[in-house]
């Protein structure tokens, strides 16, 4: 079983498996873990009650094929042993999504006193660093959670509409299984005040940041603390997936799935790139070879036909034979086959007595070297070279041993095998049933 | 049988490349085959075995000369 230590990972792996499920219901069931998760006392604890995703896909699977989607909700909280009754969405945001408040608050004040000093702060560049690589690290994650098409609970900012006055409400009419509406206000303010700060920090940024930093621009990547990666890295930004059978790309984009991250956005592109190229190059094509294969499979029809009656035609024409034994020279054959076949296997088996002969003059002189290793010799290198000898002794004597009795075995298997099929040749002939 | 074979070459060849690094080494290192052959000659009566043998090849080459 594979122990999963992190509910993200443990969600990507669970939602791969959730095939059974329509994208709404995977939806729900992942929501469902979502809030179990954040009932928890601990990750530990629920991912120990749950075992492996795929232990939980089977419990899931039976639950849903006996009562459905409900069955299959409820079977989480059993798996789980948490209750999320007590569940409220306003106060919960995931520890490694929260805003890092202090962080942002001692880079502004460092930057600032960095600024009335009139020159660069080591201090702020460091802090500036730990909030890109923040940043980095967030992204990433969210890159594996949209690489395995995840779609948890909280619907981030950039993954609803764009605000709830342009349709998002209406659109929860049409997904009533992703709206929360417990948390939805909840989310949004929390979400404007982030914007609100985000833009606050951002505009002192762009007052203090290049006065920081004038090198900016060669140092690349790491200067540029914005907005964007503000909220890029620490709101929960998890893609949503569309519905199955989307009514519309704008109907789409008004309803807010394919709003969500740039990494989305990049998603949708290069599905609409790969789109045209689908119909274009690889439909016709399947026509046309569907068509070629018609007439091919009709002409290999036509020709194992023509193949079958052929060959029926022929076994009509040939007669059938029968082998007839020449007597005189089958028993002239025994007569001369017999000696010369005993000879012949005698020569082998002397052939392999003097190989095992040999094998036994190499192992004796491996045992010799053996004994004076330990009687006879005071020089450390003689006694070296007396090893040797006793293992290239040992070595022959079994090479000599396998291959004397490969040589017996073979050799007189195909001198008897030899003998009869000369014999089957030279004594017998094939002649037509009459 | 082939797997039988294949098993026993490889630890026959293995035998011997260790047997013979091991009397290279020895004899780089300042080892003597006369040392070896003086000791086995001390240990064993040599002349023995090789009169025995000689008598045994002689033995063989008589009676294949009466047969033949």
């Amino acid at each position: 079983m594979t122990y999963i230590n992190s509910k993200h990972k443990f969600l990507v792996e669970l939602s791969k498996f959730l095939t059974f499920l329509t994208p709404e219901e995977k939806a729900q069931v992942l929501d469902q873990f979502e809030k179990i998760f954040a009932c928890a006392p601990s990750e530990e604890d629920v991912l120990t009650a749950l075992g492996s995703p795929v232990k939980t896909t089977v419990n899931l699977s039976r639950a849903y094929t006996a009562g459905g989607i409900e069955a299959a909700l409820s079977c989480c909280e059993d798996m789980a042993g948490i209750d999320i009754s007590s569940y409220n969405a306003e106060n919960y945001r995931p520890e490694t999504e929260k805003i890092p408040d202090e962080l942002i608050d001692s880079v502004h004040e460092a930057a600032v006193a960095a600024v009335e000093q009139g020159g660069r702060d080591p201090e702020l560049e460091s802090k500036v660093s730990d909030v890109v690589r923040n940043a980095k690290k967030n992204e990433e994650a969210r890159q594996e959670l949209n690489s395995a098409d995840f779609t948890p609970f909280v619907p981030a900012a950039e993954s609803m509409p764009a605000s709830g006055e342009e349709g998002g409400l209406a659109d929860e009419e049409k997904q009533p299984e992703m709206s929360q509406p417990d948390s939805e206000a909840g989310l949004i303010s929390e979400e404007k005040a982030d914007e609100t700060r985000a833009v606050e920090a951002e505009e002192q940024d762009e007052e203090i940041l290049p006065a920081l930093q004038p090198d900016a621009e060669t140092e690349g990547t790491e200067t540029p603390v914005s907005q964007e990666t503000r909220t890029l890295d620490f709101m929960p930004e998890y893609p949503t997936e569309p519905p199955a059978t989307p009514p519309s790309e704008e109907d789409g984009a008004e309803a807010g799935w394919y709003t969500g991250s740039d990494a989305r956005e990049k998603d949708t592109a290069d599905s609409e790139e790969v789109t045209p190229l689908l119909d274009m190059d690889a439909t016709r094509p399947i026509q046309s070879l569907s068509s070629k294969g018609q007439m091919a499979d009709r002409e290999n029809n036509d020709g194992i036909s023509e193949l079958f009656d052929t060959l029926e035609a022929r076994e009509e024409e040939t007669p059938e034979t029968v082998s007839k034994a020449k007597w005189l020279l089958l028993i002239l054959y025994i007569i001369i086959a017999i000696p010369v076949g005993i000879v012949a296997i005698a020569l082998c088996l002397a052939i392999a007595a003097c190989l095992l002969g040999l094998c036994a003059c190499a192992i004796t002189a491996g045992v010799i070297a053996t004994r004076i290793i330990f009687g006879g010799l005071a020089l450390f290198s003689d006694i070296l070279m007396a090893i040797g000898f006793a293992l290239a002794g040992y070595a022959l004597g079994i090479f000599l041993f396998i291959f004397a009795i490969w040589f017996a075995y073979e050799g007189i298997s195909w001198l008897i095998s030899s003998i009869i099929a000369l014999g089957g040749k030279w004594c017998f002939k094939e002649v037509p049933v009459e | 049988m082939k797997a039988v074979l294949r098993i026993a070459s490889i630890v026959c060849a293995a035998l011997l490349v260790l047997g013979i690094v091991c009397f290279a080494i020895g004899l780089i290192s300042g080892g003597s085959i006369s040392h070896l052959v003086e000791t086995v000659y001390s240990n064993y009566n040599v002349d023995y075995y090789v009169k025995a043998f000689n008598d045994a090849v002689n033995y063989f080459a008589t009676l294949w000369g009466a047969i033949f």
